[in-house]
């Protein structure tokens, strides 16, 4: 939020800045699993959506593949973290 | 907007904090955040919308929109937003399936270990 002036904390009572800080820290995680959705959408569209576009919906093949593209890209994302794991155990 | 970081300011100007005070300061944060994630989150969309559907739908531009390019635009840009909505389906749903397999952890912790390169909020930072 640049360029605004900073929220002065002392102003909050301890309640309302546990309350607030509870607040930001959901709201964070909301964003950080928003982006991701935005992020599969575009990866996944540009996999699977390949024909030329005649309906405004889904079809049932590319709502499949856009499912299975979630799923392996969440595969994939374990399968590396699982590596570096055993990376890490050397 | 900016008024209430105008009004949190002259309060302080006034000198001592009463609960009221904190209670405007705190919900007024409060909306200021949510205003802008939401304005986040459509800046994103309508920026892929826009890479997507002006890649598919005009690949060659002309003098002028055509009625079929718009018309392939409008129903590009449904179609994209059915992809999203399909994707946060089943992303949110792997993620509680997930945390249901590690023993109920938080889901949204799982989230963060799972981002994608663009936000840099991976596991390496």
């Amino acid at each position: 939020m640049d360029g605004q002036p900073q929220v002065d904390a002392s102003k909050l009572s301890t309640s309302d800045q546990k309350e607030l800080n509870q607040f930001l820290m959901n709201e964070a995680q909301k964003s950080t699993i928003q982006q991701t959705v935005h992020y599969l959408s575009d990866v996944c569209w540009k996999k699977c959506v390949a024909g030329k576009i005649t309906s405004g919906r889904l079809d049932r093949t590319e709502e499949t593949c856009a499912q299975n593209c979630v799923e392996r890209w969440m595969d994939a994302n374990f399968a590396v973290l699982k590596h570096l794991e055993a990376l890490r155990g050397h | 907007m900016p008024s209430f970081f105008g009004s949190s300011r002259s309060s302080s100007a006034a000198g001592s904090t009463t609960a009221s005070d904190s209670e405007e300061l705190k919900n007024a944060v409060i909306k200021q955040v949510q205003a802008e994630t939401a304005m986040n989150n459509a800046r994103s969309l309508i920026s892929k919308l826009n890479e997507h559907c002006f890649d598919r739908c005009i690949p060659s531009p002309g003098p002028s929109l055509s009625t079929q390019e718009e018309n392939c635009l409008s129903i590009c840009m449904e179609k994209y937003i059915s992809m999203w909505n399909t994707t946060s389906r089943a992303y949110l749903s792997r993620l509680s399936r997930e945390s249901k397999k590690m023993g109920g952890q938080d889901p949204t912790a799982l989230a963060s270990l799972t981002a994608p390169p663009s936000n840099g909020g991976g596991i390496l930072n």
